[in-house]
């Protein structure tokens, strides 16, 4: 009997250990990795990559800083020596306050991109390229993730499209490189896998690569460690430059023509499926939504004119069924061949301006401009546009060393404003906040050069 | 022929003279020497002679007399004794002859035939204890000496050496006048058949070894002594120190046999003159008939032999002249094979503990880890004064112990446990009949079977060291309870203090021994031995909860309990053998063992399901215990279902089948403790950490007074882990973690802030890590596996990733990422206490502990953290007093309760 017992004392222990639920699992991670950062100005430290920066013989540069409170700033530019210190800045910005500083008064070497670091926010940064010729730049990227779009290249004849590849940070990266063009994917040889050390950057002529292709849409993943890219395409004698960006079903462009540029859309619809693609038109006068539809297949990039959409000055918003990447570029409309052009045409070739810029994925309440009246040679413009149905009214905050008073506008419903500065006003930014949602931009010209620069949301 | 019967002792005189009176050759006189005045009283009445010493007797004989016989008093010759003494004397022409001794009570049983030394004079008789008397030694022979008790010299040679030497102890006097009369030349034999019946006597005492000293000192050429004294001199001091262990004191024996001799030395001088003078021969004479070796060690040998058969299954004692024999006798196999495979089971922790999860290497020292768990700094993340666990404690005693060698310490604990396991398991299933082999298998199971494997791989070291004094804590209460009320209390001492060092090792642990007696007694109601096991094993685990102290009084248990998740998976295909064990045992096997196999069972069932109970509440430290005592059960279990088979006269027909399924199950079991045996590492993991923190030492400046934060899956982290938003991770020291920083205290402060740098590194508001991480003394981040944080660190500017490495690591750029900075930005070291730098009374450092104000000198707080000055070049932590006392007092009250049980065990 007491084995009996025991038996069953055993059975009736074992019973319940397997019957025992097992604990709660501990509480997976809330993240899967670092948060995915906007290029946004945000309430808080922020660093800036700028790729494309040159100072040197011909050219110069300046990064233009704005910032809301008084921020702590350091501006890295890594050599392009291996295992050489970069050179640094650092400076006080005192707040709300815009600065333009210019590269070359920390170091005269070329090729010189680098970042600006702030220790509060918002704040933002753009960078300004100038040269007796040209004149391009875009606002700097904030974000770092590990793969980016770069639609609007093209290795047509008489234009050049340079890939910087831009790694900032200490650790080796090994991105790849994809393209498509207006007949598909294209094999990008020797992009599959490229080396881009700790603090440097690489360069990467497409013209050598992939020749004569109109429309050319860029993708870079980062493999191992991570990149800034930037895309530079040139002419004769401007530049156009825009960073890397993401994808959205919405882009809005405040800043499309400049006098005298022909405006086209370059859009990539990277995925599976096609994208149905309406473009609303914004001018000083009113809105034509849908003004253009196209649908542009899978895994295609395409250019999409809309010079004819409106006479004057105007703006667009880009609404899609799918994620795509886009920029606008404007650049003087295309001459005839060389061999084929009159003296007029080929004065036209020495002097082609073009300029592009990434747009906005969405509208936002604030708006920091860094750069307007920052470049004394040239002429800026700021661009706002009011997507909603209502008219909004806008102050404009002046940022510089002596600013102005702040400034309203009035921006009516579905229409696009533009402010022109005046050269000789001290301003170096612009802080603009709305009670609805607006998006802006700016725009500098001087001489022979054109230059669109995307605003940067405040993240509130 | 004259008698000098020497008077040591009254009482057996009237005998020895009635004896010597029957001798069938009459001796010419008879005398009595040495005695007080009631043996010269004594000897009046018997008509004898009487002097003072038997070299007065010896100075009176006249030349007539050809021998003199030297009897001790109580001495019985048998009738011809002398005769034959005298005739084979003469016939070997000896110096001195002496007659074969036996046991006046057990005349069968020899006491001496003849007494070999070694170079010491130690005698050594060479007879077993008890051993009888088949004429095996009947042959006259040449000996190095002979019993004090009968011994027959020639009066010529006598009156040389003035007989023997009044101040010795009466062997150490024989041996010295034999070695004597050897160096003159004259020839020692034993005559068998002159038998002499004697009492046991007492036990020799320092004059003994006084005498033998003296002896030597007299004899023995300059050369000789030179070496031959020291040699003495250290060989004592060693027995001295082994022999408490065998229940002996030999300690003041041997300090006043030396101070005896260093106050006669002036007249062992005048004797060594005397006894050199005529010497014949030289000291290669007396080597001739030595034992090589020390007699003494040889006996201490015989000893230590004969305890460890009387702790392991056997019968028959040990002797290492029949080594060959003995070690084929089941209680050698078995602890031959428990000692090998104990030694192979654990050669690799003699290089200290693996890294790897709990399992972290001693520390440099062993004193700081002592210190630290009585009061002392816990330096585990950020540092606490939270108590260290009492296995640190006990670890660090170990190492302080063995002069802070860290790796033998753990090779000691691992090793040492394991092998008390077994010896314990085959001692506590002793208390059932069990017998050898069945006992070492279970030892085996019990250190290396399934669930202690499983204890390994969740590095649970103290419960693998609670689990080899476990065993002893149920052994022990188990016993026969003793009469006297000495042994009682030795008896509850002993359990006391083996109470404790399971307790200490594991504390819930603690409680299993009266729980465990407690289910025994259940299943025998009616046995009175497990009843009152349980209640003096409750009184032995009560006395050890205060030696938990400081740790228990100040620890929070409730958090020690539910610290992680207690969910044991066991393997199936082993549990269900170890079921077959089960149902087989209690089918088959006699009532006693099915009870026995059944408790087991009940153990390991009941072991099971706590180490499952994650889901209650319980934690890690309930998982362990649960499986301690799976362990434990399941032990039993493989004993008694391999002693069933064994029981051939009471398993008979289908039980014996069923056994033998039994036995097919309990194999299966017992097969698989050979898993431990290729890694070596007594189931614990194989070090993870060194691999990938290794490089840290080499690395520039001084990478221990930096720390680095290791990112990881929570189980291939050093112990406790603390998570960011799910995401655990870990702060260690370079450049590898000690012991003392698996536990990781209560949440604090400086957690809190590297909590909020952690979170702006992953909302992207941050792009500095190492210059963020810098001010808790982090200098690398490290990954030991996959981790959302992974691509947070992927877009730092200041953490160089280091290529070449087994797991992505990155290295900080920001200055100083040390524990330790001056504000003038020197850095300041640390040295596993508290840090050292550069004097200088105007500056102060920030120390990157949680800050508390028993740092000094001149503390301050600084945020999180402790700011002090830098006047003394050294800064460090005052110890809490009262934890520091209760610790002293613990070690205090441990050494009383050894001490205790070892007197209560004395007869």
């Amino acid at each position: 009997m007491r084995r009996v017992l025991l038996l069953v004392a055993v059975v009736a222990l074992t019973t319940g250990a397997a019957l025992l639920p097992r604990p709660a699992a501990p509480q997976e991670p809330d993240f899967d990795g670092g948060a995915l950062i906007d290029d946004l100005a945000g309430a808080e430290g922020s660093v800036w990559y700028c790729p494309w920066m040159n100072a040197g013989a011909a050219r110069d540069s300046y990064l233009m800083l704005a910032a809301e409170p008084n921020v702590q700033v350091e501006v890295t530019l890594p050599s392009p020596i291996p295992n050489e210190n970069a050179d640094r800045a650092s400076f006080t910005l005192t707040g709300p306050g815009a600065d333009p500083l210019e590269v070359a008064s920390i170091v005269r070497r070329g090729d010189a991109p680098g970042f600006v670091e702030f220790d509060d926010g918002p704040a933002a940064v753009s960078a300004v390229v100038t040269s007796d010729t040209a004149l391009t730049g875009d606002r700097c990227s904030a974000s770092v993730p590990k793969l980016w779009h770069l639609p609007g290249g093209t290795t047509r004849p008489d234009h050049t499209t340079i890939l910087r590849l831009f790694n900032p940070f200490p650790e080796p990266a090994k991105v790849s490189v994809t393209g498509a063009s207006e007949f598909g994917e294209v094999g990008l040889i020797g992009l599959t896998s490229i080396d881009v050390g700790g603090r440097s950057w690489v360069d990467i002529n497409l013209n050598e690569i992939v020749p004569l292709l109109e429309d050319l849409s860029l993708t870079v993943s980062s493999e191992e460690g991570l990149v800034i890219p930037a895309i530079v395409v040139a002419t004769a004698r401007d530049e156009a430059t825009w960073p890397g960006v993401g994808l959205s079903t919405t882009w809005e462009f405040p800043v499309v023509r400049q006098t005298g540029l022909v405006p086209t859309l370059a859009i990539s619809n990277p995925g599976d499926v096609a994208a149905d693609v309406e473009i609303d038109v914004y001018t000083g006068d009113g809105a034509v939504p849908a003004a253009r539809v196209v649908t542009i297949p899978a895994g295609r990039p395409m250019r999409i004119p809309i010079d004819d959409l409106a006479d004057r000055f105007f703006a667009v918003r880009v609404r899609s069924s799918a994620p795509v990447a886009a920029v606008v570029i404007a650049e003087d409309e295309a001459p005839a061949l060389a061999e084929e052009a009159t003296d007029e045409q080929a004065s036209d070739v020495a002097t082609a301006r073009i300029a592009g810029t990434v747009g906005a994925a969405e509208p936002a309440l604030r708006w920091l401009l860094p750069g307007p009246g920052g470049v004394r040679t040239a002429t800026s413009t700021v661009w706002v546009l009011n997507t909603q149905s209502e008219a909004v009214t806008v102050s404009v905050q002046p940022l510089g060393a002596e600013p102005p008073a702040a400034d309203k506008i009035v921006v009516e419903p579905g229409t696009v404003r533009r402010v022109v500065l005046s050269q000789e006003s001290g301003v170096a930014g612009y802080l603009l906040s709305a009670g609805t949602p607006i998006s802006a931009a700016w725009s500098v010209e001087s001489g022979d050069g054109v230059a669109f620069v995307a605003g940067v949301s405040i993240d509130d | 022929m004259v008698v000098a019967i020497v008077a040591d002792h009254l009482e057996g005189l009237p005998a020895t003279l009635a004896a010597v009176r029957r001798q069938v050759y009459e001796p010419a006189r008879i005398a009595i020497a040495g005695g007080d005045a009631a043996a010269r009283r004594m000897a009046g009445e018997e008509g004898v002679e009487w002097a003072s010493s038997v070299a007065g007797i010896i100075e009176r004989v006249e030349p007539s007399v050809s021998h003199v016989w030297v009897l001790r008093s109580g001495a019985a010759p048998r009738r011809d004794a002398l005769r034959a003494l005298v005739v084979e004397a003469e016939r070997v022409e000896a110096g001195i002859a002496g007659s074969k001794l036996l046991n006046e009570e057990d005349p069968e049983r020899l006491v001496s035939v003849g007494v070999a030394t070694d170079v010491f004079d130690t005698p050594y008789t060479g007879l077993e204890e008890g051993e009888i008397d088949a004429g095996q030694y009947d042959v006259v022979r040449d000996v190095a000496a002979v019993g004090g008790a009968s011994l027959l010299i020639r009066r010529d040679l006598a009156r040389g050496l003035s007989g023997p030497d009044p101040l010795l102890a009466p062997e150490a006097a024989a041996i010295d006048l034999c070695q004597r009369a050897r160096l003159r030349g004259g020839r020692v034999v034993v005559i068998p058949s002159s038998e002499v019946l004697v009492g046991d006597g007492e036990a020799p005492g320092w004059k003994e070894d006084a005498g033998q000293i003296r002896s030597m000192l007299k004899v023995y050429s300059l050369v000789t002594l030179i070496w031959a004294i020291p040699a003495r001199f250290l060989l004592g001091l060693v027995e001295a120190i082994v022999a408490p262990f065998l229940g002996r004191w030999t300690l003041f024996r041997w300090l006043t046999a030396w101070t005896w001799n260093v106050l006669h030395l002036p007249s062992t001088l005048r004797g060594r003159v005397v006894a050199r003078r005529h010497r014949a021969v030289g000291d290669t004479e007396l080597f001739r008939f030595q034992l090589r070796g020390s007699a003494g060690l040889r006996r201490l040998g015989e000893e230590t032999g004969v305890r460890l058969r009387e702790r392991l299954p056997g019968e028959d004692r040990l002797s290492l002249i029949e080594l060959g024999r003995e070690l084929r006798q089941p209680a050698f196999v078995v602890g031959g094979v428990a000692l090998a495979f104990v030694l192979v089971a654990t050669r690799t922790l003699w290089n200290g503990f693996p890294a790897s999860g709990y399992s972290l290497p001693l520390p440099s020292s062993g004193r700081a880890l002592l210190s630290a768990y009585a009061g002392g700094w816990n330096p585990a993340g950020f540092g606490s004064v939270e108590p260290l666990p009492p296995f640190a404690g006990l670890a660090g005693l170990v190492q302080a112990i063995v002069f802070d060698n860290g790796a033998f310490a753990t090779g000691l604990l691992i090793a040492g446990s394991s092998l008390a396991g077994v010896w314990g398991m085959t001692r506590l299933l002793r208390t059932w009949s069990i017998e050898a082999v069945p006992g070492l298998l279970a030892g085996l199971v019990l250190i290396a079977g399934p669930a202690t494997r499983a204890i390994g791989a969740d590095t649970g070291l103290g419960t693998l060291v609670a689990l080899g004094a476990l065993p002893w804590a149920l052994r022990v209460p188990l016993t026969r309870w003793p009469k006297t009320r000495r042994a009682q209390a030795g008896r509850l001492a002993a359990i006391a203090w083996v109470s404790a060092i399971v307790a200490a090792s594991s504390p819930l642990l603690g409680v299993v021994a009266p729980a465990a007696l407690l289910v025994l007694a259940l299943i025998t109601p009616r046995e009175p031995g497990p009843w009152r096991a349980v209640a003096v094993s409750l009184i032995g685990s009560a006395l050890a909860v205060p030696m938990l102290a400081p740790w228990i009084t100040t620890a929070d248990l409730r958090r020690y309990v539910a610290a992680g998740d207690a969910y044991w998976e066991p393997g199936l295909i082993l549990a269900a053998a170890a079921g077959v064990a089960l149902v087989t045992t209690l089918v088959a096997a006699p009532k006693r063992l099915a009870q026995i196999g059944g408790w087991g069972g009940v153990l390991a069932a009941a072991g099971a399901l706590l180490a499952r109970t994650g889901d209650l509440g319980p934690g890690r430290e309930v998982q362990l215990a649960g499986m301690a005592i799976a362990a434990l059960g399941s032990a039993i279990l493989v004993g008694v279902t391999f002693e069933v088979i064994r029981q051939v006269g009471l398993v008979t027909g289908w039980r014996r089948l069923v056994a033998g399924l039994g036995v097919i199950g309990a194999g299966a079991v017992t097969v698989s403790v050979v898993l431990v045996l290729l890694p070596g590492r007594a189931g614990l993991p194989a070090d993870s950490f060194e691999r990938v923190l290794g490089f840290t030492a080499a690395a520039a400046g001084d990478p221990g007074s930096s720390r680095v934060l290791m990112i990881g899956p929570g189980e291939e982290l050093p112990g406790d882990v603390r998570t960011i938003r799910g995401a655990p991770y870990r702060v260690v020291s370079a450049p590898e973690p000690a012991l003392w920083e698996a536990w990781l205290p209560t949440r604090r402060a400086a957690d809190d802030a590297l909590e909020g740098v952690l979170n702006d590194l992953i909302a992207g508001e941050s792009f500095r890590a190492g210059a963020d991480l810098a001010p808790f003394g982090i200098r690398w981040v490290i990954f030991t596996g996959e981790s959302p944080l992974t691509s947070v660190f992927d877009g730092q500017l200041d953490l160089v990733p280091l290529q070449g490495l087994p797991a992505t690591t990155y290295v900080s750029e920001a200055p100083n990422p040390v524990r330790a900075v001056a504000t003038d930005g020197t850095p300041w070291r640390w040295t596993g206490t508290g840090y050292e730098g550069e004097p200088d009374a105007s500056a102060r450092v920030f120390i990157a502990d949680a800050a508390n104000s028993r740092w000094g000198p001149e503390w301050a707080q600084v945020e999180w953290g402790n700011e002090l000055s830098a006047a003394d070049g050294d800064i460090g932590f005052r110890a809490i007093g009262t934890r520091r006392s209760q610790a002293v007092s613990v070690l205090g009250f441990f050494a009383i309760l050894v001490l205790g049980s070892w007197w209560g065990r004395r007869r």
